[in-house]
């Protein structure tokens, strides 16, 4: 009996969270006014970059190991190589939000002179780096747009809803306007891939009425898996157009995918990133495209800004938005691929 | 000369192993401000180990039952999600939300334990299972944006977020304080009651214990129950630290609470270890962690530092024990010839 009323009960709470869905979002009065948001007093001193004192850079990447944190990483270490003085230090937070925020109390308490980082989720971040702005510490954040939540020194990101707007475009007018069309998603609710994706599927449901997109799953980013989520979709969608995969790596599974059933080039295959193995894939047809943007390029402007605020006398108190460096997507087909020089691939 | 208990000398030497890596890194990553040996440090390397270990107490129960709970990342999610949910959704009072979040997490832990002892799933295989079952429901009930995409929470209403900071004076962290006071509860209940006896018998013998008599399936759910308790009291803490939730909290954490059982001596194979053990082992994985990030070292590196040195501690642990047993054997004998 004990076991049923058990049972009963965490239906219930599941039920009623359910039901909240459904609700109005209340908005709670906070007298006690939390942390959070930057400017207020910062204690930041200048720092001569020229005088040979030692300057101590952090990097905290998302997942060390994906293509675009290495590329942000050497950008980040290219544009300081010049200095002797400077000391760039890489962690990795193994996808987890809990663990960056770790590693932020560590520099601040280790006093790092700047902060790059790659937020896992921009509301878990907040807290942690407004107080690094408290404490002088600038942060520039990379790629996720976490800016609403808190104010600090710079954002450089790439264009995310535009890009799926682009993707969308091009891959319409390669397959004539028409036809089925997939999406093979990564992990639900990273700002910039629900943006890229939104960007795609309002393209697609305003402008292209003879288009229709007949699958979405998800394949959280790996290109393993989004290799078995096309050969899902290839079944059962015979005349399947078109995919368009969040990132590059799945969309080169997908691509392995429709090569291994003698489709290579018959499904018209999208990716966004532009790491090397995409470019290369494009070139040899087994990819339609990709949304290029330059990671180096990224990983060395937001250096830039950083060594900006260190030598300056300039600080985010006196923001109350924070700045954004956008960086211009390019789209990446078999005709332009050629463009981006080797030393650009990343 | 009267030999030490065994049980006292295993607590020496996790201590012993503590200190030494204390040492270690205050000699390779330096002392003093900024650097690896300093009053800051030190206590963050606390407050990181008091989540790990306020699991861990409860994770302890489940191991001494020769058991194992491989869902706690994902229970953490959920019971962080349902409370993102009423602070959302609802005006009801923070407490409310609090011990929700707690109810939640004793569901999901009854839900262990009835799978496991009453259904008779093996350990390993039920709790994997539960992991993707909650992390499925967080996905769920996850709070949605307007175009059904899943966004994180923040929770940043005073009332809640001063549970991420400190009480009175810089760095006495609520966790900390929650820490201390579910070890020693953990303590008390395993060392001086009934059914902290009882944890242990079923660990050492299942057999044995049912026929002296012992409901050996009630007490499996229950230590499965504590450590949804301990899991929701852990959600509790990071949320309010994180000032927001997502539905991917706690992925990959299943790991922590484990890990700092078994190198506080915990075996795996049920029937011994404490709670203190957990404790300490605990404090050495967040010294650890801590350790590794001030040394220079390329960050792919450190996760081979932390693995070998989480193998050599467990190797050590079982020469030990094979030392302890084979002495007792030599004794067992000599004793028999006199």
């Amino acid at each position: 009996m004990k076991r049923r009323k058990l049972a009963l009960l965490l239906t219930a709470i599941m039920a009623l969270c359910l039901v909240f869905s459904g609700c109005e979002r209340k908005v709670r009065k906070d007298s006690g006014a939390a942390a959070g948001g930057g400017g207020g007093n910062s204690n930041k001193q200048k720092v001569d970059i020229y005088g040979g004192e030692e300057i101590k850079i952090a990097y905290i990447a998302h997942d060390l190991g994906t293509p675009n944190n290495q590329g942000w990483k050497e950008g980040i270490e290219r544009e300081c190589a010049s200095w002797p003085n400077i000391k760039v230090d890489s962690y990795g937070a193994e996808e987890k939000a809990d663990k960056q925020v770790e590693i932020m109390t560590n520099c601040i308490n280790q006093k790092y002179n700047a902060i790059i980082i790659q937020c896992s989720d921009g509301a878990a971040l907040a807290p942690s780096i407004a107080q690094a702005e408290a404490a002088g510490i600038p942060v520039i954040t990379l790629n996720l747009d976490c800016s609403s939540d808190t104010v600090h020194s710079a954002l450089v990101m790439a264009v995310d809803y535009d890009a799926g707007r682009m993707a969308a475009d091009k891959m319409a007018e390669q397959i004539g306007g028409k036809g089925k069309i997939a999406i093979i998603e990564g992990v639900p609710g990273l700002e910039r891939t629900d943006n890229l994706e939104r960007g795609f599927i309002d393209t697609v449901k305003e402008k292209y009425k003879d288009i229709e997109i007949v699958a979405q799953q998800s394949a959280s980013f790996q290109k393993n898996t989004a290799r078995t989520v096309m050969e899902s979709f290839m079944q059962q969608h015979s005349d399947l157009r078109g995919v368009f995969a969040i990132n590059d790596a799945m969309a080169e599974g997908a691509a392995l995918a429709a090569e291994n059933k003698g489709k290579k080039g018959d499904i018209c295959i999208w990716g966004a990133d532009g790491e090397k193995i995409a470019l290369e894939m494009i070139e040899d047809g087994s990819m339609a495209g990709t949304i290029y943007t330059n990671s180096w390029d990224e990983g060395s402007t937001a250096a830039k800004i950083a060594l900006l605020m260190i030598s300056s006398d300039y600080d985010s108190s006196v923001l109350t938005k924070t700045p954004k460096v956008i960086m211009e997507p390019i789209v990446v087909t078999k005709d332009n691929v050629g463009d981006i020089s080797e030393e650009d691939r990343w | 000369m009267k030999r030490m208990n065994q049980t006292t000398m295993r607590r020496l030497i996790s201590i012993g192993m503590l200190l030494i890596l204390v040492a270690l890194f205050a000699g390779l990553a330096g002392t003093g401000e900024g650097k690896f040996f300093n009053e800051t440090n030190l206590i963050e390397i606390v407050r990181n180990a008091s989540i790990p270990a306020i699991i861990g107490v409860g994770i302890t129960f489940v191991i001494i039952t020769a058991g194992i709970d491989l869902s706690t990342g994902s229970m953490l999610a959920l019971v962080g999600m349902v409370m993102a949910n009423i602070y959302v959704y609802t005006l009801w009072p923070i407490p409310i939300m609090i011990i929700v979040g707690l109810l939640v997490g004793l569901v999901c832990g009854l839900v262990n334990g009835f799978i496991v002892a009453k259904l008779n799933v093996p350990e390993f295989i039920g709790t994997l299972a539960m992991m993707l079952v909650y992390r499925g429901l967080t996905y769920i009930i996850a709070v949605k944006n307007d175009i059904g995409a899943i966004e994180s929470v923040r929770m940043n209403h005073s009332q809640y977020a001063f549970l991420g900071e400190d009480f009175m004076f810089v760095g006495l962290y609520y966790v900390i304080i929650a820490m201390i006071i579910v070890v020693i509860l953990g303590q008390i209940v395993l060392k001086y009651t009934r059914f902290g006896t009882n944890l242990y018998s079923v660990g050492a013998s299942k057999k044995a214990a049912t026929l002296s008599g012992i409901d050996v399936m009630k007490t499996r759910i229950i230590a499965y129950a504590v450590t949804g308790v301990t899991v929701a009291i852990g959600a509790i803490f990071m949320t309010a630290k994180l000032q927001s939730t997502t539905a991917n909290l706690g992925t990959d954490f299943e790991f922590d609470p484990i890990a700092a059982a078994v190198v506080g001596g915990v075996a795996l194979s049920g029937g011994s270890g404490d709670v203190i053990g957990t404790l300490i082992g605990a404090l050495f994985m967040a010294t650890l962690d801590n350790g590794v990030k001030m040394l220079d070292m390329n960050a792919s590196y450190q996760y081979i530092v932390k693995g070998a040195i989480i193998i050599a501690v467990v190797i050590f642990d079982s020469l030990y024990k094979r030392r302890i047993d084979r002495r007792a054997k030599e004794e067992g004998a000599k004793e028999g010839l006199e």
